[in-house]
């Protein structure tokens, strides 16, 4: 058998040989067995392969990438889609047990926006020094940031009921930065309480004494950010029908990621 | 696996991209895992090919919609792959031809009792350019001009991945 007669005997079975070749291989095929053993197996491998059955994709994939649209690889983490198109499918398949049970059964965060300023106050002056409020042991076994937002500096940490609560200050700002597990009681928010959006995550922002309180529902916890006035700490959040904090950008996003990063420490250490 | 009851999009526009997930996610995803062998990467692929046809970054050519589709699924994973690692791509190119013939092991019979995972196991131990091959040709069922034009390769480069491919496949069947 000539070296190139092997894949004029793949075409042969594929039946894409023209139509002399297909009649030269057949009047080969009378005289060696060899052959005939060769198209034979190739004939079978062709088979199993083309037998092979159709795979259904995960329950919930092709609905999920509806909602949520195809991604480019880019922006596909592995991470990301164990997560986001993960939940989406499981959200579909499973609908009212994932979509609402699941959030349900976290505790309700209530919105005590005096109690959120009354705690920053608290820590307002920082005493004597800098770190004056400072629970040194505590914020290092929380991997607590040291610098939000560029200029924004830890000034105090403590943990109070479960709750940490981060400080940074810049010249004569400051900011407040607690965690908290559950799902914000929107109910309860007061009058006056204004939806905002932070990196795609429902965000109420509240007028107050100290400076607005900020609350960041992200997954099963809730960030509350306390601040000065509006225009000192939250310039990126627009003024406008439906204000938006660019992701990444801004003292918000940094704090609500601080405090994200306070939260996962927490959680670590139980 | 061609399911030609459920076209739903007239064969003389582009589809959308939502009517390709809709009507042909099972054909995708199929073709998909033929040529990466796991579902992670199966489902990345397919998401791949509705960015490619949601962007409109492929021209759609009135004629089958699973040829369109296998086409560009292949092509995103090679270009994947390719992007991946580089591997040695004609690598058994450069063996022997006698080493890989089907000849090479006279008295070995394929097992009849092949499962699809073993088979497709064996899929997966081809080079990424043979295995591209032969799904496009025993998985969707192009012909060797199709398979050409898919993967921009002349016909007989076609021939001569499609035998080389079923040749080892033959070598780790049996």
């Amino acid at each position: 058998m000539s070296d190139h007669l092997d894949d004029v005997l793949s075409a042969y079975v594929d039946g894409a040989l023209p139509a002399d070749q297909q009649a030269a291989v057949e009047a080969h095929l009378a005289e060696c067995a060899d052959c005939r053993r060769d198209v034979d197996a190739l004939a079978d491998l062709r088979a199993l392969v083309h037998g092979l059955p159709p795979v259904d994709p995960p329950a919930g994939f092709v609905d999920a990438l509806l909602v949520a649209g195809p991604l480019p690889r880019a922006a596909r983490q592995r991470r990301f889609r164990l997560t986001a198109l993960n939940l989406v499918a499981a959200a579909v398949c499973w609908g009212v047990i994932v979509g609402t049970a699941l959030p349900e059964r976290l505790a309700a965060v209530n919105p005590r926006v005096a109690d959120f300023t009354s705690a920053h106050a608290s820590m307002l002056p920082l005493g004597a020094g800098p770190r004056a409020a400072m629970d040194e042991g505590a914020a290092r076994s929380f991997d607590v940031p040291d610098r939000i937002a560029g200029s924004y500096r830890l000034a105090g940490f403590r943990v109070v009921g479960g709750t940490p609560h981060a400080v940074y200050v810049s010249g004569d700002r400051a900011v407040s930065v607690f965690s908290v597990r559950g799902r914000l009681n929107t109910a309860a928010l007061p009058a006056g309480a204004e939806q905002v959006t932070v990196n795609g995550a429902p965000a109420w922002r509240v007028p107050a004494d100290q400076g607005d309180v900020v609350f960041v529902q992200r997954g099963g916890a809730v960030t509350v950010i306390v601040g000065a006035s509006t225009t000192d700490v939250l310039p990126d959040v627009a003024d406008g029908a439906a204000p938006t904090v660019a992701r990444g950008d801004g003292l918000l996003d940094r704090a609500e990621h601080a405090a994200r990063a306070l939260l996962d420490a927490f959680a670590l250490r139980g | 696996v061609k399911e030609p009851s459920l076209r739903s999009v007239p064969e003389s526009r582009v589809p959308t991209w939502e009517e390709v997930a809709r009507d042909y996610g099972r054909f995708l995803y199929t073709v998909a895992y033929r040529l990466t062998g796991n579902r992670d990467d199966a489902q990345d692929l397919v998401q791949d090919v509705l960015v490619r046809v949601r962007r409109g970054l492929v021209t759609y050519e009135p004629g089958s919609m699973e040829g369109w589709l296998s086409r560009i699924t292949t092509n995103a994973f090679l270009d994947q792959v390719r992007k991946q690692k580089r591997r040695p791509l004609d690598l058994l190119a450069e063996l022997p031809p006698s080493s890989i013939g089907v000849s090479a092991d006279p008295d070995a019979e394929l097992a009849k009792a092949n499962l699809p995972d073993d088979i497709q196991q064996a899929l997966l131990s081809l080079p990424d350019d043979y295995r591209a091959a032969v799904v496009l040709c025993d998985v969707v069922g192009l012909d060797y001009a199709e398979i050409a034009e898919a993967l921009q390769i002349p016909p007989g480069t076609v021939r001569s991945r499609i035998h080389r491919g079923r040749a080892q496949l033959r070598k780790v069947l049996t």
